[in-house]
């Protein structure tokens, strides 16, 4: 009964805190980011956990991580709302060459983190030659390339 | 899935007015994670100097320092001041609530007592004492096995008893 709470606990507050750590947190991982969900992952394994490292406490520990996964997919594709608040929608940051700074402060992001994903991904070299820049729901940015004329 | 429009030449889900709500309740969780932090440094989520306080009268024979908020199974610790008063005959009789027994994993006791008698409400600790003009300070360490308020109740032939709670933290 316990375990099933403190999964559930540990997953709810996971899940808000990643939220509010905003979309850049969750896609531009750098080596110590890492740390810090390792760090992380070993908190949150302590509090589920506690002192009982029983084979029945682990399997009711995954299968209450993951119903709880099953749950909130089917609660999303249900309501559009919860899909928006928990997954976030995708933001256009950049429109034929012209940069939304705005935007970009809103979720902490800036010109170099665009152009980054322009050369790693179209090989672009300048912002003139991007048509669109998104930062998408997992906080990735997709670049789209002006037609070349 | 979110309606999808078309933007220019995209077709996307982007909705400004969500988004800049989204980024209104990104800094009120920022302001929450901070009054957390701040919450904590001041020792009101656990051990801090708003958390340490002291049951009983400065001038009184019997007194106990404790944390006002513990946390589950974290190490804690209340201290006993027992005034050269309440010696008798180089000992000194101390009664704890059995309650606050059923509720903790008891640690250390120092010093050690000589002597422990359990009754129906009561655990009753005997200790030696060697100079009996001096105060003497007993510190029972413990860690909270169950979450929620946590009663104490101290005393001391000779004196009026102490009783306080301190909250433990799930």
């Amino acid at each position: 009964m316990v375990t099933i709470f403190r999964g559930l606990f540990t997953y709810a507050l996971l899940l808000v805190v990643f939220r509010i750590a905003g979309k850049r947190t969750l896609a531009q991982t750098t080596n110590f980011d890492l740390v810090l969900l390792l760090i992380i992952s070993e908190t949150t394994q302590q509090m589920m956990v506690d002192n009982d490292h029983s084979f029945t406490n682990g399997t009711l520990l995954v299968v209450t991580l993951v119903g709880a996964s099953i749950v909130l997919s089917f609660l999303k594709q249900r309501y559009k709302s919860v899909e928006r608040w928990v997954e976030g929608l995708p933001l256009i940051v950049l429109e034929n060459g012209v940069l939304d700074k705005g935007r970009l402060q809103g979720l902490r992001m800036d010109e170099q983190d665009i152009l980054e994903a322009a050369r790693r991904l179209q090989g672009i070299e300048r912002l003139e030659q991007i048509k669109y820049a998104v930062v998408e729901r997992n906080g990735e940015i997709t670049v789209i390339p002006r037609a070349s004329t | 899935m979110p309606e999808i429009k078309r933007i220019g030449d995209l077709d996307i889900s982007q909705d400004l007015d969500h988004q800049h709500r989204m980024w209104r309740v990104e800094h009120v969780g920022w302001g929450v994670m901070v009054l957390l932090v701040v919450a904590a440094l001041l020792g009101l989520l656990g051990p801090g100097p708003l958390s340490n306080t002291t049951a009983g009268e400065e001038s009184a024979p019997l007194r106990a320092t404790y944390g006002r908020f513990d946390r589950y199974k974290s190490p804690s610790q209340m201290t006993v001041h027992i005034g050269p008063a309440l010696v008798h005959d180089g000992k000194v009789e101390l009664s704890i609530n059995r309650a606050f027994f059923d509720r903790v994993d008891l640690g250390q006791v120092d010093p050690e007592p000589v002597q422990v008698a359990a009754g129906p409400n009561w655990f009753i600790y005997t200790f030696a004492v060697a100079d009996a003009s001096a105060p003497l300070e007993v510190r029972f360490h413990y860690e909270p096995g169950d979450a929620g308020p946590l009663r104490i109740a101290v005393a001391a032939p000779g004196a009026p008893p102490i009783r306080f709670t301190s909250f433990v933290y799930p």
